[in-house]
């Protein structure tokens, strides 16, 4: 059971790591569009790029929520964690203290955690996109600047967002294992309420 | 902590007044409003799981023996969810 609960604990650090690079990169890109925009307005007449930079900033939005959601879940994950291995209390050191504490994290948790996997999933659309955005114009035009900068931009821009695509399948699987255990948890539900009725 | 069910609620009563405590504390304790808090000691009283005792005249509330026959069964049942259900692995 502390295993599991240190995986999810994992689970929600990559979820925070990745919302924070998400974040960061959208910012730079957003701004660098924008810049780029603003000074081709006199020779073009018009905001060539402003809708990447749309784009950029609203993914900057959604990583921003990722990051809050994340960080959330991750601190009431914590604190389970921090109860049953250090807790003051024998019954707050018991595995079942921790199952029950971990059933009503998840059932309260539930849909902020397929929200996280849906964000985290067209974040990683998106920085795919980014990237395949960034890859074509030094395939198209050729490199111009430093070959060593385009490179690692456009691999941090694939490399985050195919992260941002595996992380959904991850929580995938944790809700498998969660929703499994509610189900189960609702059959228990029914015998432990026929011995409250003292008919077991 | 939020969004647990009423066994839950019983459980974390239950276990926690295996060293008798006041209702103050239960209700401090396992995050409970009074009104909620008062159903539940109430309903646990009137099974007999739950007993009051006075102690340098205060009323605390005690587990009593008879408590074991929702206790036993419910930490068995929720241990069982554990061992057979897979486990979640990054």
């Amino acid at each position: 059971m502390g295993r599991e609960l240190g995986s999810f604990y994992a689970l929600l650090v990559i979820n925070i790591a990745a919302g924070a690079v998400a974040m960061g990169l959208s910012m730079s890109y957003g701004v660098q569009y924008i810049l780029a925009a603003v000074k081709a307005l006199p020779a073009i007449g018009w905001l060539d790029g402003l809708p990447l930079a749309v784009i950029a900033f609203a993914v900057f939005g959604i990583a921003i929520g990722w990051l809050i959601s994340s960080a959330e879940v991750f601190s009431e994950a914590q604190e389970i964690r921090d109860e049953f291995e250090k807790g003051g209390n024998v019954e707050d050191q018991s595995p079942t203290s921790m199952i029950v504490k971990t059933m009503a994290l998840y059932r309260e948790k539930k849909s902020t955690i397929g929200r996280m996997a849906l964000v985290s999933r067209l974040a990683g659309i998106l920085l795919i996109l980014a990237g395949a955005y960034s890859l074509a114009g030094p395939v198209i035009y050729g490199m111009s600047g430093e070959p060593w900068m385009i490179v690692a931009a456009i691999a941090m821009n694939l490399g985050i967002g195919a992260l941002a695509l595996y992380i959904p399948h991850i929580f995938s699987n944790f809700s498998k294992a969660w929703d499994l255990r509610l189900a189960k948890g609702e059959e228990a539900e029914v015998a432990l309420r026929r011995v409250l009725e003292g008919k077991s | 902590m939020k969004l647990r069910i009423q066994y839950e609620i019983f459980w974390e009563i239950l276990g926690y007044c295996r060293g008798a405590k006041s209702f103050t504390h239960v209700i401090n304790r396992c995050d409970l409003n009074s009104k909620i808090g008062q159903e539940h000691v109430d309903f646990l009283l009137g099974r007999g799981y739950l007993t009051k005792i006075q102690s340098e005249g205060k009323t605390l509330l005690q587990t009593t023996e008879r408590a074991s026959e929702f206790l036993v069964p419910f930490e068995r049942m929720y241990l069982e969810l554990f061992e057979n259900s897979p486990e979640f692995k990054l």
